[in-house]
This record gives structure tokens, C-alpha cells and sequence, in this order.
């Protein structure tokens, strides 16, 4: 049997080894040359690419130096900055150089220290309210709008005026400047008062104004109420009044004097509106703050006065005391007063309590909160006698939806001499702006 | 025989380089998170106890140095600083804080809330000429030699025990 190699079949020229290699390494020899000049066409960096990186690189080298020598410098300075907090207090400082006045005038300048205009703020509410007396249907009502405008006219100086617009039948309103008062705060122990202002008896009436957003009920304590709403009080006074902090330590005394005469104009609960064309009054008051207790006050207050509401001349004297806790979330108010009423010339003596109690806490965006109340007056009162016993809880829910409005749902139940219990209830969104 | 001995050497030196680390990172945050109550160097005051100091930022006490009324310079609201003063001093968040000022405009206690300086280098401008002033500020912002590092219950921002934290 015969083997047949097979061998590949090539053309004339190839079929020599040696001319087969030659062929190979040419070509392999184009290919690698076109290979290097594609490299160095499309990807490798030419002369000036290298020196621009090269630049690149050193910039980069100088930048790290830089950033290093700042490092460096800012820990210097807090190293000498925490060794001059180290070093004994009120001695490293004082060698620096002295400020002088015109570097103070700029920074003042700079800071709008000495720029003294008015500021304004705002206060509002409305609600529903509606009770089971007979003749009487819910009601929406608009309340007071009440602006407060306060300003600095030097830095111990200032003027402060609550203007009351407040709603009247057929949409009108009425406007009655509740507070105007020119400031003089001297120190701690020494404040003086000019104008026209809110009578410091008690806690109540000093705390709380008209803008119902401040306080946690729809409405005041019916002893403290205005005294257009039915109150027993004179709560408002055009004078003087003098304030500060007495020398007591940790007991916290202050001391309050007030000198004034205001007709008191009041309502009655008969709707009826009775001048009471007041004397010169005098209110002095003590209350303590003591330290140990943050938020805690207790005080008194001596208040007299003469009125006469008709032909009839009547010493009056209010004595007040309180014992308060205001704290974030806890709040308690407690405040007793007894309204003496002598008329001249006679022996009787007209005696009229009022107590009321409030408690809440907060939990949140909600203040729930429970107050009771009591005042008793004789049916033969000469200036209160419309008013007779009135006591009653209240309980209701003050709920805080946004920083400057609150919403508040109350139900009372008072209790009248000679009269059935009424049930209410009221709703209110209170708000600042 | 010796591999136990040998891992708990090595474990007790981890534990220890890490008990190190944590402990210098927590004393680094504590000063970092301290914040210096500083008045002008020319105030006579070095010390105040915690409890005067919250008296004078509700402005229950008017002059710190006897002389001069007390302008208090604060953080503006957003700030680490801010966030630091109310719940250090005034224990209140943001929207007590606004009421609490506003009713004591409203009662008249006060003619305004307490100055808002958002630029640092301008509190310590201020706080330096000023001789009523008091700020609240972080240690690391403190730039002026003329204004002075209150301690407070006699201690200094990052010393243990420092309560404006």
C-alpha cells in the first residue's frame, strides 16, 4: 500500500521554505509599524502633552504644600486660642489693643443696635359659641383684633400701646387703646411707667391682656373678666406705675406701686352700662419669685379706690393674693380676692369673693386644662348686684396646630343663684401674626 | 500550649487601643459641642454660676457686670449653636423660645428678643466692644483676644462637667 503525504499545495513562489519565512517577517514587520503609528496618532501623549501633565503634576505638589501650611496655621491658632481660655480669666485679654469709639459706633451700626423703630405684632380670634339658656342660639363671632406696638427710644426707654379694634353689631367696630405707656427701666429694682395701663392686681390681669392666643382658655377668669364683659374689676388705670426687684436673696421679692384714676365703665349683666366715675386709686402689690423654684409665684395686692355709680359715695378695696406655677408644660393658677364696698356714711360693709383655680399640662401640641371658678355677691351690692353667686368648672382643650395659632374647645357649666345651671360650650382658633 | 495566653494579650490590646480611640473621639466631641458664653474682656466677670446665667438669657436680670444692661447676642435658628442654647439654657425648642419673647413684649417686660447675629466674626466684633454684651458661640469661632470665655459653674467649654452642652 502506497502512503500519500499531504503537503500543502502552495503556489510557485512559497513553496520554498526560506522564501516562506522571508514573506512572514515582512509582513509582521508592516503590521507592527502600522500598529505604532496608529499608538502614536490616537493614544500616546506627545511631547507637549507630557510637559502640560508634568505642569499639571507640580501644580497639584505646590497646592498640597499650601493646603498643608494651612492646616497648620488653623492649628496653631486653636492651639492658642484654647491656651488663652486656659490661661487665668480676664488677664490675657486685657492686653490687647482698646477698642476705640468710632470702631464701636460701626460695629453698633453693623449690628442695628441703635436702630430703634416701632415693631408690631398682632393678635386674633374666632370662634363659635353656643349655651342651652333659653332665648339664645350659637353664634359665630369675630373676636378683638389686637395690635401691639412696642419700641426702644433709647436703651433705657421705651413706649408700649395695645390698640383693641373690637366688633360691634352690623360688622362695625370700636377703637379703644387698651395700654399706652412710656418705659423708664433704670435697673432691676427701678422701673417707671407713664400712661395708660393694666391695674396690677393680682396675677391675671398683669399677665394676660386682650390677645386670647397668649392664654390657655377661650376666655378670662370671670373675675378678672374686662370690665365691658360683666367684670367685677377695675382692670384698666391712667397713671404711674412703679416696679423692681426688692434685695431678698433667693426669695425673689418685687415690688409693685401704682397711682392712677380711671372712670371704669361697666357693663352689667343686665346689659346695662354703668359709670362708675372712680377717684384716685392706689394699688400696691408684693410678690416672690423664689430661685430654688423656677416659675413659681406668690404675691398680694392692696388696691383702694372710691366710686360712685350713683348718688351714693363707695370706698372700695380689693385685696388679692395668688399663688401661681407657670412652667413649660405645667401650668397651675390659683388666685383669691375679696371686693370691699363701704358705702359713706353708712355701717354696712358689702363683701364680694372670687376664687378661681386652672390647672393644665401639655402633652405636646396639646394643653388640656380644667378651671374652676366662684364669685358671690350680695343681691343688694350697690355696684354688683347683678352680678350674684356665679361658680362653675370649666374644662376644654388648647391644641397648638402652628407656631403662632392655636385651636381651643371649651364646655362650661355654671351654676347661678336663683337661676338653672347653663351648659356652653365654645370653639376657637386663636392666632399672632 | 501558649495560644490562649497569646489571644488574650492580643485582645486586650485591641480593646485597649479601641477604648483609646473612643474615649479621645468622645472628649473631642464633648469640646466640640461645647458652647462658650463670652462677654468683652473688659467685663469684670469670669464666672457665673448656671443658674444666673439662664437668668439673663430670659432677662430676669438685667445687668451682669452691675453697670451696663445686658444685650444678648444669639445664634441664628437653624444653627448647631441655636439648637445647643435653647436646650441647654432655656430648655425650649424653637417655637417656645419665639412665644416665651413674645409675651414678654406683650407684658411689657422686654423691648425685644434678644439680638440674632448670624456672622460670627461680627459677634466677636460686637461682643468685644460692647461692655453689656454676652453671646453664645462655638469655641472654635472665637476670634477676638478682646472678648473673654465665661466659665460657667467655674468650669471651662470642654472640661468635664461643662453644662452648656
Amino acid at each position: 500500500m502506497k502512503l500519500v503525504s499531504h503537503k500543502p499545495i502552495l503556489p510557485f513562489p512559497f513553496r520554498n521554505q526560506t522564501a516562506l519565512r522571508t514573506l512572514a517577517l515582512i509582513l509582521m514587520t508592516i503590521i507592527v509599524a502600522d500598529a505604532r503609528t496608529a499608538a502614536q496618532d490616537g493614544v500616546a501623549p506627545s511631547r507637549s502633552d507630557r510637559d502640560t501633565v508634568n505642569s499639571l503634576l507640580q501644580r497639584i505638589e505646590e497646592l498640597e504644600t499650601t493646603t498643608q501650611d494651612l492646616k497648620r496655621q488653623v492649628t496653631d491658632l486653636q492651639m492658642r486660642q484654647s491656651s488663652a481660655a486656659a490661661t487665668p480669666l480676664g488677664t490675657a485679654a486685657t492686653a490687647t489693643v482698646p477698642d476705640s469709639l468710632p470702631q464701636q459706633a460701626a460695629v453698633q451700626e453693623q449690628l442695628g443696635v441703635d436702630r430703634f423703630g416701632i415693631h408690631l405684632r398682632g393678635f386674633g380670634h374666632v370662634g363659635f359659641s353656643a349655651t342651652d339658656e333659653r332665648r339664645t342660639h350659637g353664634a359665630y363671632a369675630l373676636g378683638d383684633l389686637d395690635l401691639l406696638l412696642t419700641s426702644r427710644i433709647s436703651s433705657k426707654a421705651g413706649v408700649l400701646s395695645e390698640i383693641l379694634f373690637e366688633p360691634e353689631d352690623a360688622g362695625s367696630f370700636t377703637v379703644d387703646v387698651e395700654r399706652f405707656l412710656l418705659q423708664f427701666n433704670q435697673n432691676d429694682s427701678f422701673n417707671v411707667g407713664l400712661g395708660r395701663f393694666h391695674t396690677g392686681i393680682g396675677f391675671y390681669n398683669s399677665y394676660f391682656h386682650h390677645g386670647n392666643y397668649m392664654q390657655t382658655t377661650t376666655d378670662r377668669p370671670l373675675m378678672f373678666a374686662f370690665a365691658d364683659d360683666g367684670g367685677i374689676l377695675p382692670t384698666g388705670n391712667v397713671g404711674v406705675t412703679v416696679s423692681g426687684k426688692l434685695p431678698s436673696g433667693r426669695l425673689g421679692l418685687a415690688y409693685l406701686a401704682e397711682f392712677g384714676s380711671q372712670d371704669t365703665r361697666r357693663t352689667t349683666f343686665n346689659n346695662t352700662d354703668v359709670d362708675l366715675e372712680n377717684g384716685n386709686s392706689t394699688n400696691f402689690g408684693i410678690v416672690s419669685r423664689p430661685q430654688v423654684w423656677p416659675g413659681v409665684q406668690a404675691g398680694f395686692s392692696f388696691y383702694h379706690d372710691s366710686v360712685k355709680p350713683s348718688d351714693l359715695q363707695i370706698n372700695e378695696n380689693i385685696l388679692a393674693a395668688h399663688v401661681v406655677i407657670l412652667r413649660q408644660s405645667f401650668e397651675w393658677l390659683n388666685e383669691w380676692l375679696v371686693i370691699r364696698h363701704a358705702p359713706v356714711g353708712s355701717t354696712v360693709l358689702f363683701n364680694t369673693p372670687g376664687f378661681y383655680s386652672q390647672v393644665s399640662y401639655r402633652f405636646g401640641a396639646y394643653r388640656p386644662y380644667f378651671r374652676y371658678q366662684y364669685v358671690n355677691a350680695s343681691d343688694n351690692e350697690p355696684v354688683l348686684g347683678d352680678v350674684r353667686r356665679r361658680e362653675g368648672p370649666s374644662v376644654g382643650v388648647r391644641y397648638d396646630f402652628h407656631e403662632s395659632a392655636a385651636m381651643k374647645l371649651q364646655y362650661d357649666r355654671q351654676f347661678s343663684r336663683n337661676q338653672s345651671a347653663v351648659n356652653g360650650i365654645t370653639g376657637q382658633v386663636a392666632f399672632t401674626f | 500550649m501558649c495560644w490562649p495566653g497569646v489571644r488574650q494579650f492580643t485582645v486586650s490590646v485591641m480593646l485597649s487601643v479601641v477604648s483609646c480611640i473612643s474615649g479621645a473621639a468622645m472628649a473631642e466631641a464633648q469640646q466640640n459641642s461645647d458652647l462658650a458664653v463670652i462677654v468683652s474682656a473688659k467685663n469684670p466677670v469670669s464666672d457665673i454660676t448656671m443658674r444666673e446665667l439662664r437668668r439673663i438669657f430670659i432677662g430676669e436680670r438685667r445687668a451682669l457686670d452691675g453697670q451696663h444692661d445686658v444685650l444678648l447676642m444669639v445664634p441664628p435658628p437653624g444653627t448647631p449653636e441655636r439648637d445647643i442654647m435653647l436646650r441647654a439654657i432655656y430648655n425650649m425648642n424653637e417655637a417656645d423660645y419665639k412665644n416665651f419673647w413674645l409675651g414678654k413684649k406683650f407684658r411689657g417686660e422686654a423691648g425685644g428678643e434678644p439680638l440674632v447675629v448670624a456672622s460670627k466674626q461680627l459677634l466677636n466684633d460686637g461682643v468685644a466692644v460692647m461692655p453689656g454684651a454676652v453671646a453664645c458661640i462655638a469655641v472654635q469661632d472665637i476670634r477676638r483676644a478682646a472678648v473673654k470665655i465665661l466659665k460657667v459653674n467655674g468650669l471651662l467649654p470642654g472640661q468635664n462637667g461643662y453644662p452648656v452642652h
